[in-house]
């Protein structure tokens, strides 16, 4: 089956089985090395993406989902000023994710902040509940999400 | 292993024309539930034809009218709780934030949460106690049914061939104790997993109306009438003979409960519906959660 979509800005088309998981076609037929498929069941967050501007964990869902759709992972996010504010409030608040963890901490972060730039403590917490991470103090990665949200609202004023 | 043929339609006239040429088709919105069931790594398992309805505006409205909500079929969980968070029944919206977390509520909708075939899931239990109903529609036919009416007393399907669930409807209520418990999860510990819905009504130390309900491991769902209406009625704090009264209508319930329901999930609903009964009270400001 031909699945057309949107892939970090860029049209893309995929020849895959029906039965393909988003996470495969991703990780394996479009080389997104990002993601890494670990759990299979929703629980560790390592295969999240942005799908029409919302968070889901690809390994839930099937490729042909993404029929025309637009998806961002974290190849789209890096290089971006995004990105500057993510890291930023990251290291000021001394969230240091590690290499593993980084790109879904990146693509959940910038999901809560497509969404509002002044997420509260709770809201942010309530969405890395669904991640299993043993790297990261989630409190400080808390503060550093809302850090960047600051430093968003800064740079987007400022313009 | 052969690919299976899916249709994705983008309007309601061509979801139910292919439906009814090809009724055995998997519906499939988000799919959450349905990916969580499939166990392990590699590829989904999925049957022959499948309709993928994630695309089709008609069942992605949400509407209000002053009696009543009306919510698509395949509006996902987390629209439901942005839009209808301070309007919705606090029983319902419960359910919806204990579903998973975010990242599933962004995917899962409400029609795939009320109709899983192999169990009965959170939104079951609100649904039903509130009265709401759902709209079944099939090809040049639609029908409006209670929600038990979904499943058969055995806890099967019970739509026709060709019929979907198109929007369900949430009577606004006026419960001033309104509590929903869920332990466990249904597909990690079905073993041990329950949920327990209750609406009750105190008035001047009374107990004006009452409901509860319960669902355990795959498709049993518990409702007792006779329970119902033995609370109905009665002062609060309920006394220990209502209360013990209560138990053993409850035991008996319980004991004609299939087999797949556990002892070990039969004592923790008896365990919460007593901590219940006894907790009742006049209400205050507080909700019961």
């Amino acid at each position: 089956m031909k699945i057309r979509f949107t892939l970090n800005g860029r049209a893309v088309e995929a020849q895959t089985s029906t039965s393909t998981r988003l996470v495969d076609m991703l990780h394996k037929d479009l080389q997104i090395k990002s993601l890494h498929p670990s759990c299979y069941d929703g629980q560790c967050g390592n295969c999240a993406v942005i799908l029409n501007g919302e968070l889901v964990f690809s390994c839930l869902l099937p490729a042909f989902a993404v029929q025309e759709t637009s998806i961002y992972t974290y190849e789209g996010i890096v290089n971006t000023l995004e990105y500057n504010d993510i890291i930023s409030g990251f290291h000021d608040e001394k969230a240091y994710p590690c290499a593993y963890c980084l790109p879904a901490k990146v693509v959940i972060t910038q999901s809560i902040l497509e969404s509002t730039l002044d997420p509260t403590e709770q809201e942010i917490l309530e969405t890395f509940s669904g991640t299993y991470c043993p790297c990261t103090n989630f409190n400080n990665l808390a503060r550093g999400v809302i850090r960047a949200g600051e430093y968003r609202r800064r740079r987007l004023h400022e313009r | 292993m052969n690919d299976s043929k899916v249709f994705q339609p983008t309007s309601l006239g061509d979801l139910m024309k292919i439906y009814q040429d090809y009724p055995q088709a998997l519906l499939l919105a988000g799919g959450t539930a349905i990916a969580r069931e499939q166990k392990g790594d590699g590829p989904f398992e999925l049957p022959n034809i499948i309709l993928h309805i994630n695309r089709i505006s008609e069942l992605q409205r949400i509407s209000r009218t002053e009696r009543y909500f009306e919510i698509g079929s395949c509006v996902p969980i987390s629209r439901i709780l942005k839009v209808g968070q301070h309007v919705l029944p606090k029983v319902f919206t419960h359910a919806l934030h204990n579903i998973a977390h975010p990242a599933v509520r962004n995917m899962g909708t409400i029609g795939g949460n009320l109709s899983h075939q192999p169990r009965r899931l959170n939104t079951f239990g609100p649904l039903t106690i509130l009265d709401a109903r759902v709209e079944l529609r099939k090809s040049g036919n639609s029908r409006w049914v209670q929600i038990p009416r979904l499943f058969t007393k055995a806890g099967d399907p019970a739509l026709e061939p060709g019929e979907l669930i198109s929007r369900i409807r949430i009577p606004f209520v006026d419960w001033n104790l309104q509590f929903y418990q869920r332990i466990g999860d249904p597909f990690t510990k079905p073993k041990s997993s329950i949920t327990f819905t209750a609406l009750t009504d105190v008035k001047k130390g009374e107990i004006t109306d009452f409901r509860g309900a319960f669902t355990f491991l795959g498709k049993s769902f518990l409702r007792d009438r006779e329970l119902e209406t033995l609370i109905t009625g009665k002062k609060v704090p309920l006394s220990e003979r209502i209360r013990s009264e209560a138990r053993s209508l409850f035991r008996s319930a319980l004991m004609e409960l299939p087999g797949e329901v556990t002892l070990f999930q039969k004592q923790r609903a008896l365990r919460l519906l007593q901590w219940y009964l006894s907790a009742l009270h006049e209400p205050t400001s507080e909700l019961m959660y």
